[in-house]
């Protein structure tokens, strides 16, 4: 065989790889509408800061110092796709804690008290990732700022506990902001990222921290405060 | 080698064709699969299944019949025949009943029988099967076999179990709030546990009434606070109010709850803070049988605080309930629209 046969072999072999690799790696981008998020993180109640009680602690003298483990997932629909994403989202979540309940004397009773909240927010967002398409920074800052209705109840044993008439259970209102940042996935594995796109419609991935300031108070009226101050991690996922 | 085989099934058809068969049913609440379970205090009372039969058999009657060996065979001494019908009688179907107590008197006419069975004497738990049997015709379809043959389907059992379970034993008592929660022990698989608790009667406990009727309507703590409430005993088998005074000692209601063994403690809600009460607890075997009454144990229910207790004794002012129930509903109506309103949104590409 020729030297100038291997030369010519080399190049139609040289010349036809990019063309099957251009042809493999045409982006098929889905529409990109909404995003659906998962995220827990600790929550405690600011219950304890209620003026009424004067300084004394029951939620501390219950719980301690733990936090309930919140979860909660999240839909969003983008509204706004330019300088950055903006839009509406809505999240359901749940939270419960228990602990021993107290005997007269303050020691442990053989009944298990609990507080369970589901908190539900309406929130408007905006998240800055204009950065991370155009420039390929994978780091997503955004804002959110809610309304929040939270369902709440209190047990004892297996019922819901009564005092003086008054049942623990019912519902209140606040608002919630919050600040995050997302790490965009797709910077670690593009290839995956854009099969995902193509196979389940899943634009982007995201790893996220975020900080909650949520005042659950009926906006400052009496009783139980259900605000917090929290940090949550999850995962978001554009679609 | 096509031919004898048509020949065969020829054959084989008719005789099929000849062969009586009879089929049983049951709608005994007792039965378990095919097996009818009878408890001691059931003894004497009728079991009642039901038949239908078709073809006829060959030259001798068709039984039906129980017996505590195998089916296929005409009646031997010992076993109880419900029926017998001729090779002529064309009776397509028909009622059975018999009692336990009918199946043992039969087994006292067999001459080795020894001393009379009866629903009292038998302790040991005997098995008895339903059955039906006949002669039918050979594979050429005219000529009956000689022996007999099991001819009834499905193989019902007649189980009459008279040994009551174990006494169980009363393994803890945990004081709840308006409540005490029993470990029972002892109790065997598919059994129901039975407790029964009421106050202890006290010197003056006769004429005051303080456990039945006093303290029931006015102690905040049974009559206000949920958890004394029958929450529990929805987790159980039931609960309810006995007439009759069942626990020793005691004065006032006897409260019975009844739960399935496994489940863990059986709980007694609805008592009053400070009262001691007395329990006592039986197993019910799955066949009905109940067991002695264990050793009687003691408990206190006590008040207990949960976390609203200790808010409200810190001077909470929440009130439960949707304090903006109006704010709620209105609230839940706008996030519900817009919820609606979001999914319906044209998709932005």
């Amino acid at each position: 065989m020729s030297s100038t046969a291997v030369g010519l072999g080399v190049a139609a072999l040289l010349l036809a790889v990019p063309a099957v690799a251009q042809e493999v790696t045409i982006p098929t981008r889905s529409p990109r509408t909404g995003a659906v998020i998962f995220r827990g993180g600790g929550y405690k109640p600011r219950i304890d800061t209620e003026k009424a009680l004067g300084g004394k602690t029951p939620y501390k003298d219950t719980f301690g110092d733990a936090s309930l483990l919140l979860i909660e997932a999240e839909v969003q629909r983008f509204f706004y796709q330019g300088i950055g994403t903006a839009g509406l989202g809505l999240s359901a979540g749940y939270a419960e804690k228990y602990a021993d309940a107290k005997l007269e004397d303050g020691s442990a009773a053989a009944d298990k008290a609990a507080l369970k909240v589901l908190p539900i927010q309406l929130n408007a967002f905006y998240k800055f990732d204009y950065a991370a398409f155009r420039w390929g920074i994978p780091l997503v800052p955004y804002a959110k700022l809610g309304l929040v209705f939270s369902p709440w109840w209190m047990t004892k044993g297996s019922a819901t506990e009564v005092v003086e008439g008054d049942k623990a259970s019912g519902g209140k209102w606040g608002w919630a902001g919050t600040a995050g940042v997302s790490f965009l996935l797709d910077v670690l594995e593009p290839r995956f990222a854009r099969d995902f796109d193509s196979d389940l419609g899943v634009n982007h991935s995201y790893l996220f921290a975020e900080y909650t300031h949520a005042d659950v108070n009926n906006f400052g009226g009496k009783g139980l405060n259900l605000g917090s101050r929290r940090w949550m991690f999850g995962l978001a996922l554009d679609y | 080698m096509r031919l004898p085989f048509i020949g065969l099934l020829l054959f084989a058809s008719t005789a099929v064709a000849q062969v009586p068969t009879v089929t049983f049913s049951s709608s005994s609440t007792s039965t378990t699969g095919l097996t009818v379970t009878v408890p001691k205090s059931d003894c004497g009372i009728q079991r009642r299944f039901s038949f239908t039969r078709t073809g006829a058999p060959c030259e001798e009657s068709l039984y039906i019949y129980v017996t505590t060996g195998s089916c296929g065979t005409r009646p031997l001494a010992g076993d109880l025949t419900l029926a017998t019908y001729g090779p002529s009688d064309t009776t397509a179907s028909g009622n059975l009943s018999f009692s336990v107590e009918e199946l043992l008197a039969a087994r006292n006419s067999t001459a080795d029988a020894g001393s009379a069975m009866t629903c009292e004497n038998q302790t040991a738990e005997m098995t008895f099967n339903l059955c039906a049997a006949a002669r039918r015709t050979d594979a050429t379809g005219y000529t009956c076999q000689t022996t007999y043959s099991s001819v009834g389907t499905p193989a019902y059992v007649v189980k009459y179990d008279p040994a009551p379970p174990a006494k169980p034993t009363i393994g803890k008592v945990i004081a709840r709030d308006s409540a005490l929660s029993v470990q029972v022990d002892g109790a065997e698989t598919d059994s129901t546990v039975v407790v029964e608790a009421a106050a202890v009667a006290t010197a003056d406990a006769g004429t005051s009434g303080d456990a039945g009727t006093d303290d029931a309507g006015t102690d905040a703590d049974a009559g206000t606070d949920a958890d004394g409430g029958t929450d529990d005993a929805g987790t159980d088998g039931g609960q309810g109010l006995v007439g009759a005074l069942a626990v020793e000692g005691t004065t006032g209601p006897v409260t019975r709850v009844t739960k399935a063994a496994g489940e863990g403690n059986v709980v007694i809600s609805g008592l009053i803070n400070g009262v001691t009460y007395r329990i006592q607890a039986t197993i019910i075997d799955k066949a009905g049988n109940e067991s002695a009454q264990s050793a009687p144990a003691e408990g206190t229910p006590v008040k207990s605080n949960g976390l609203f207790d200790a808010y409200k004794d810190a001077g909470g002012e929440e009130s439960g309930g949707c304090a903006a129930t109006g704010g709620g509903i209105a609230g839940g109506a706008v996030l519900a629209a817009l919820g609606i309103w979001l999914s319906s949104r044209r998709k932005v590409s």
